[in-house]
């Protein structure tokens, strides 16, 4: 099958759905294509179950019904549950999805395809028991429970106290919370989340709920290691200023060191990126959201970590400009139609600062990785072996894959590869992007899917290599 | 250290410029490799590392047979492991023609030494039990295996350090030309003389032998492959089809590599290649139907490397006309299975003794050499 | 004024029956396998390859991978596939190979083991 539509959009988060609906009201043939089961993205995910409903709607509950409501008016056609496995400039994305595999053609495309969690490898951070941030307000929000019965929640940044006071509203009092951040930090963040006055607000309530629940806080402490092989019974937390590391009985600890652009297709198609202290790796575009591949545009955390509002104004801007290159807003039209997403941005700029830096890394955690600790899941290569690999030659990550099998697993670099450069850099000098050559499938795709039905006569074989 | 001057300088470090560069430096010689990135990173680093006759072109049956042998003992000439697995290996025929087809092939390659028969779908569902439904019939060879080719680029590096070989890694060379005593080799730092020197560059020795005025036509193939997430043993051969379009292995970590030199895009000038949507799935339904327990398992990476080809599609491994002391090698088809064979040959010729094989001049494939395809001129 | 339920967020009402490692179990609509394995517990989806070390799904938003566990036949992302009446799940990852050799993992490369 090969369906062929004026604009695809990759990703139904606040990003991609509000440039599915600005192009599809504008006009455009528009297929929006997403994995999850219903739009909404991670942040604005939608609750599937009858306890999740039951707990009733809060912000991002709210933001995602009135999308999926205004997506459902939008006349865009709507791929859930569908994957981009691959994806060729001019453009055609290969698609598997509830109905086998297809082809998708446009000639413009936007990338809406959202972040993915990092968290800074210690000893133990493969046990079953340890799960990411962003894992804890996915169950919250789409199922409606929370793991654990003695929980801790670690990490740094804005979600880590949104995941520490949601577990309360749950019934699920954290045994500990640890934050790599200070009272200081969080200071100073103050007046940029000013600049979204409902999200200050909301954030002041989550505080105010750990307060009250005397819910224990190391401010500045990390956390050393994880005891246990099989289940977690307890997590080790040292004070990044000195002073005794502390033990904390919990059966389920939830980690996250921030957010990184879900880059993979923006990679693969070959689009700019820029290195940003704040945001990481980030896509080269204009300020209507064109990337430097002609005919790509590119809006939300994909591009660079902004959060949820300024996702849907990009996103909105993205869509806008998608229209009118597309022939079918006239310049006026989309400078009217743009304003209101435009201001918006400007205004939340500071709030996404505020928040990039609350949740950045710092670097020293990644240093003092040790040997034993595991950095690629996938294939239990440990940082020992991965510095082993660099003794012995390799100077970029390709290479260093080739020597350990790092990355070459499932989760193709995900988890493991932003630790692996910074060791690299560390251990090198090496500057850049290390990371491998982007390739297809951006996930791994299932053969029995992938292949459909066929008749064996239909194979294009080539012609037989010479005898 | 040894200053500036080499007995011999080996620009391209793939398995064919380390498996030349090896042997000449265990031949007593003083041995430079320059290679503009590291080593074994383009198709010998990122091949299906098949060991197999059934994909092997008759005329090279007799060199991939001796090298075969070199692959098992990798441990004991290399000195370093390259993952070598031998096993049995089945080439597949589903319909009359590739009947045809296999039959014929199986008919000259075992003339030119590789011990294949034909075999009933029965006898070889015996051997590889998961093979699909639709097989006709099949030949079979007890002499077949693989190596995990990513592997090659660290197994040649160790043992290319411990033979003395100079080894300059993200050293492109920008030129090469005749001097006195030998040859003039220049890089963006430094210029290197060496009595000798072999051309090893892939698909790039066109644009090498360029430096000396020799045009060689080259054409550049773009091989697609991929591989799953590791799986339960679904297979214990090297899996073909009669056409040679379909290769497949299953690691003993459980990773199954799809190949058979399925078409991507890309082009030498660049050196960028990608895969195409079409030979991913075209590939990937021959694969299931070869073997159609693959069904259930999932693709984690598809890439692509280039193979270089001469208009004969036989290999170009000798003296560069008109510049004594210039040698090429490459564009061997199946080159990574017969790759250290032909080193070693190659390497003796340098040494100034005669090869243990004869070699593959390209006086054939020169503009005013008659045409290969065509025979003699009248 | 809120706005009507769009039907792609409305959850299936009620329960399904599905099998886990062979035995039936009754559980709640719309969730996830993932979330159904780590209600009932223990944590553990699968052992990792090359260590044989536990694992249990880790980010839940497809892509980690720690939660691709053999669902009707396949191997699918625990995190990503909704339950369904009749659904085969078995608490095991994706193969180990044969075993016999390591060839070509960290463990056995020369200079590389810890």
């Amino acid at each position: 099958m090969r369906t062929a539509f004026d604009l695809v959009v990759v990703g139904a988060g606040p990003a991609g759905g509000e440039a599915a609906i600005a192009a599809a009201r504008a006009g455009l043939a528009t297929c929006l294509v997403d994995e999850g089961p219903a739009p909404g993205g991670q942040v604005w995910r939608a609750p599937r179950t009858a306890s999740a409903r039951g707990s009733g709607p809060d912000a991002d509950r709210r933001g995602g019904d009135d999308l999926r409501a205004r997506l459902a008016a939008s006349g865009a056609t709507i791929l859930q549950g569908a994957q981009v496995w691959d994806a060729r400039p001019g453009f055609t994305l290969s698609i598997v999805g509830p109905d086998g595999a297809s082809l998708l053609s446009a000639p413009r495309v936007v990338l809406a395809t959202g972040a993915t969690e990092h968290v800074a490898p210690f000893p133990g951070w493969t046990v079953p028991g340890v799960f990411g941030l962003a894992a804890a307000t996915t169950l919250m929000k789409s199922q409606g429970t929370l793991p654990g019965r003695r929980i801790a929640v670690a990490g740094q940044g804005p979600l880590l106290v949104a995941v520490a006071s949601k577990a309360i509203a749950l019934g699920l009092r954290p045994v500990v919370v640890i934050d790599r951040n200070g009272i200081r930090d969080w200071s100073r963040a103050a007046p940029g989340f000013a600049r979204d006055p409902a999200a200050m607000a909301r954030g002041l309530g989550w505080i105010g709920r750990l307060a009250a629940a005397r819910v224990p806080y190391r401010a500045r402490s990390e956390i050393v290691g994880v005891d246990g092989t099989d289940t977690v019974r307890g997590i080790v937390v040292r004070p990044l200023d000195g002073g005794a590391e502390r033990r904390f009985d919990v059966d389920t600890l939830y980690v996250g060191d921030g957010l990184a652009p879900a880059d993979e297709l923006l990679r693969l198609l070959g689009a700019a990126q820029e290195s940003d202290p704040l945001q990481g790796p980030r896509a080269v575009c204009d300020a209507d959201r064109r990337s430097s591949v002609p005919g790509l545009y590119v809006a939300g955390d994909g591009a660079g970590i902004r959060g949820a509002q300024s996702a849907a104004a990009a996103g909105r801007i993205a869509g806008l400009a998608a229209a009118r290159d597309h022939g079918a807003l006239t310049d006026p039209a989309f400078d009217a139609a743009s304003r209101a997403p435009r201001r918006k941005l400007w205004r939340l700029a500071r709030f996404a600062d505020a928040s990039c830096r609350l949740m950045r890394m710092p670097e020293a955690s990644l240093d003092r990785i040790a040997d034993q600790t595991i950095l690629c899941r996938c294939e239990d290569v440990t940082a020992g072996e991965f510095r082993a690999a660099i003794a012995d030659g390799a100077r970029d990550l390709g290479q260093a894959k080739h020597f350990t099998r790092l990355g070459m697993g499932p989760c193709q670099g995900r988890m493991c590869l932003h630790a692996a450069a910074h060791l690299m850099r560390r251990e090198t000098g090496a500057l850049g992007d290390l990371r491998p050559t982007p390739r297809a499938p951006v996930r791994p795709v299932e053969l029995g899917a992938l292949i459909g039905t066929y008749d064996y006569d239909d194979i294009p074989v080539p012609k037989a290599a010479p005898l | 250290m040894k200053g500036r001057h080499y007995d011999l300088a080996v620009i391209g470090g793939g398995i064919h410029g380390g498996s030349v560069a090896l042997f000449a430096a265990r031949g007593g010689m003083d041995v430079i490799l320059l290679e503009r990135g590291a080593l074994a990173r383009e198709a010998s680093g990122s091949n299906a590392g098949t060991l197999t006759m059934q994909m092997t072109r008759a005329a090279l049956i007799p060199y991939a047979l001796k090298a075969h042998e070199m692959w098992v003992k990798a441990p004991d000439w290399l000195g370093h492991d390259v993952g070598v697995v031998a096993c049995d290996g089945l080439s597949l025929a589903f319909t009359e023609a590739e009947e045809r087809l296999l039959t014929e092939r199986a008919e000259a390659r075992s003339a030119a030494g590789a011990p294949i028969r034909l075999v009933t779908p029965d006898e070889a569902r015996g051997i590889e039990p998961g093979i699909g439904p639709g097989v006709r019939m099949a030949s079979h060879c007890p002499i077949d295996g693989y190596a995990n080719a990513y592997l090659t680029g660290l197994a040649y590096r160790r043992a290319l350090r411990e033979a003395g070989v100079r080894i300059r890694e993200y050293t492109p060379v920008t030129g090469v030309r005749d001097a006195a005593g030998g040859f003039e080799i220049n890089t963006a730092s430094e210029t290197i003389h060496a009595a000798q020197v072999v051309f090893t560059g892939g698909v790039w020795i066109e644009p090498m032998l360029a430096w000396l005025g020799v045009h060689l036509p080259i054409r550049t193939l773009v091989n697609q492959l991929s591989v799953t997430e590791r799986m339960a043993p679904v297979m214990r051969t090297v899996l073909g089809i009669a056409s040679g379009l379909l290769s497949l292995k299953q690691f003993p970590h459980g990773t199954v590599v799809i190949g058979g030199g399925w078409q991507g895009e890309g082009t030498r000038e660049t050196g960028r290649h990608v895969t195409t949507h079409d030979s991913t799935v075209g590939n990937a339904r021959l694969a299931v139907h070869a073997l159609p327990a693959l069904a259930n398992g999932r693709i984690v990476r598809s890439w692509t490397g280039f193979e270089a080809e001469t208009a004969d599609a036989l290999p170009a491994v000798g003296p560069v006309p008109g510049h004594p002391g210039a040698w090429v090698s490459g564009s061997v088809h199946s080159g990574y299975t017969s790759a250290p064979y032909i080193g070693r040959c190659l390497a003796q010729a340098i040494l100034g003794a005669e090869p243990e094989m004869p070699l593959f001049p390209i006086d054939r494939l020169l503009p005013d050499a008659p045409d290969p395809r065509n025979g003699p001129l009248p | 004024m809120a706005p009507p339920e769009p039907p792609s967020s409305a959850p299936d009402e009620g329960h399904v029956v599905l099998r886990v490692d062979g035995v039936a179990h009754r559980v709640e609509a719309g969730q996830s396998v993932a979330a159904v394995l780590l209600a009932m517990g223990p944590y553990i989806l699968r052992r990792s390859p090359n260590r044989g070390g536990a694992r249990s799904a880790f980010c839940m938003m497809g892509a980690c991978q720690e939660c691709a566990i053999v669902i009707d036949g396949a191997i699918r992302r625990a995190c990503q596939v909704e339950v369904r009446a009749g659904m085969e799940i078995s608490r095991r990852g994706a193969g180990l190979g044969t075993g016999a050799s390591k060839q070509g993992n960290a463990e056995t490369t020369p200079g590389t083991a810890s």
